[in-house]
């Protein structure tokens, strides 16, 4: 499955999480991240639901 | 004593009237792993002295005071991400080679004070996440059926080790299948707790809001001995919810007759289609159950597409988190496998990962309301017999939508049962998902099909099994 993305933009991607990676496994990596791509715009799909996680503060703090 | 391997409900109940000796059936697991263990590689850290110093300990109690309950005596064994005090702990990585933790977890405590012979630590897919892979300091767990095949994953040494008779039970974790598809590949019984059912304290973390510790045992009732004892609140988890626990064997007697049963037909014939044997053996156990008196009725869920990309998105950047440290600072100490989908996590937007958790809550809303009029669903747990272990596709969980992810997502108890034996030989299974915190009816299904069916009563031929090459 292809990436939508550039090559360039998949390694910035990688390179932002602090991680040295060699070329092959960027390579590879890239090579995949289009079905992560296909994941994301399954779920952007869904509707406005309420947030997931809702903080509630705890009343005795000990 | 006999080279048959009884389940744990027969030992303990032998155990008990003293017709059997934990020593002696500790030393008949012991026998064989001697015999079987370096071709099927379930063990990190086999732990045989404290095994036998256990059971004899359990049999001079038994002998002077009864015993404590139906664990009392019965060899186990853990997957190598529960903490042991003393014993070392290796999540099956070389981050971890070296560490031995000073506290058991929860989970831990609770079989140990319930009299249960630890036998070892069990092997696991790194971290639960990466395997089966060959770049590790131990090999890749193999199944007992045919050594040539993969065993499932994550709980690989536990579902091997429980198929070959190592040991009666043991301990795994599921955050997208790694209770059921080890339990389905090696021909056992494995259930998937409620999220929030049993403690995670001291079991080193996949993923904070996927991951559940559950039991696997060769039969529902042995699933429902253990997961009695591993159970209840524990303050130390936060996940972990403050609910009784039921007696688990409670509903074990209820057969099958009024048993609603919800077919979600459409995951496993076409969002990802099963083969044919594991079809027919799904629909043949669905003709059994009906035949003893259950209903069955068609359910219509969103596509497993949906569900698995939401879980995908949670649990690789949840994983990440977990572990970005390491990976920053250890690049090199990973295997392959896992450190490959580790990046991929790190490479999913904060607003995707708050996408996902959203649509979590949509699809956990449709799941329970889908179960109203029905006690469990079925479906398929994998699509066919085990695959050659050097023949799983380093990213084909990417290719197929997975049947585990539903119940992860949304928090149900999911088992996998065994459904027969396929062309080459190997175990069948299927896949029933029960109510939240309702396990007792959830087993009542397994053990109502298993009664009814004789596929328990079938082990692999071990002394067949040739040696293989790792």
């Amino acid at each position: 499955m292809e990436a939508t993305i550039s090559r360039e933009e998949f390694a910035f991607l990688i390179r932002r999480a602090g991680v040295t990676v060699p070329e092959a496994t960027l390579d590879e990596l890239y090579g995949v991240y289009g079905y992560i791509e296909a994941s994301t715009r399954r779920v952007r799909a869904a509707g406005d639901a309420e947030p997931a996680h809702i903080f509630a503060p705890l009343e005795d703090p000990s | 004593m006999n080279d048959a391997i009884p389940t744990i409900a027969e030992a303990a109940e032998q155990i008990a009237r003293k017709a059997l000796s934990p020593v002696e059936l500790t030393q008949a697991c012991l026998d064989r792993i001697a015999r079987h263990e370096e071709t099927l590689h379930c063990f990190i850290t086999l732990t045989a002295e404290r095994a036998l110093q256990e059971a004899r300990a359990a049999e001079k109690e038994i002998a002077k005071s009864g015993s404590r309950g139906p664990l009392h005596g019965i060899p186990i064994g853990l997957k190598d991400i529960y903490e042991t005090k003393g014993i070392r702990t290796t999540a099956h990585s070389r981050q971890l080679e070296h560490y031995v933790p000073d506290a058991d977890a929860t989970t831990v405590r609770k079989l140990s004070d319930a009299g249960a012979v630890l036998m070892g630590k069990l092997a696991t897919h790194e971290f639960a996440l990466g395997g089966p892979s060959f770049d590790l300091p131990w090999p890749p767990a193999r199944n007992p059926w045919d050594p040539a095949r993969f065993t499932g994953g994550s709980s690989s040494g536990t579902g091997a080790a429980i198929a070959a008779g190592f040991v009666l039970g043991g301990t795994g974790s599921d955050t997208g299948g790694s209770i059921r598809t080890p339990a389905a590949y090696c021909g056992l019984t494995g259930i998937k707790p409620t999220y929030g059912r049993v403690s995670k304290a001291g079991i080193l973390p996949l993923s904070f809001s996927l991951d559940h510790a559950g039991p696997m045992a060769w039969t529902a009732e042995d699933c429902a001995i253990l997961l009695e004892c591993m159970a209840g609140y524990d303050p130390a988890d936060p996940t972990c919810a403050d609910r009784p626990v039921p007696a688990m064997r409670g509903e074990l007697g209820h057969g099958a007759k009024g048993l609603r049963i919800g077919v979600v037909r459409h995951f496993f014939e076409r969002d990802n289609p099963v083969g044919e044997p594991t079809l027919q053996a799904i629909d043949a156990a669905l003709e059994t159950l009906a035949a003893a008196g259950a209903t069955l009725r068609e359910i219509t869920l969103p596509p497993l597409a949906e569900w698995y990309a939401c879980g995908q998105l949670i649990n690789l950047s949840e994983s990440f988190d977990v572990h970005a440290e390491r990976l920053r600072t250890n690049f090199a100490g990973f295997g392959e496998l896992l450190r490959d989908r580790l990046l991929l996590g790190s490479t999913i937007a904060s607003s995707d990962y708050v996408h996902a958790t959203r649509r979590r809550r949509e699809l956990a809303t449709l799941l329970a309301a889908a179960m109203r009029d029905v006690d469990v669903l079925a479906f398929a747990t994998v699509t066919g017999e085990a695959p050659p272990l050097d023949g799983v596709p380093k990213w084909g969980n990417f290719e197929k939508p997975s049947f585990a992810m539903p119940a992860n997502l949304s928090g149900h108890p999911a088992m996998s049962v065994c459904t027969g034996f396929g062309p080459a030989g190997l175990p069948l299974a299927m896949q029933l998902v029960g109510k939240p915190f309702a396990e007792p009816a959830l087993l009542r299904a397994a053990h109502a099909y298993e009664r009814l069916t004789p596929w328990r009563d079938r082990r692999p031929a071990l002394a067949a099994a040739a040696a293989v090459t790792p």
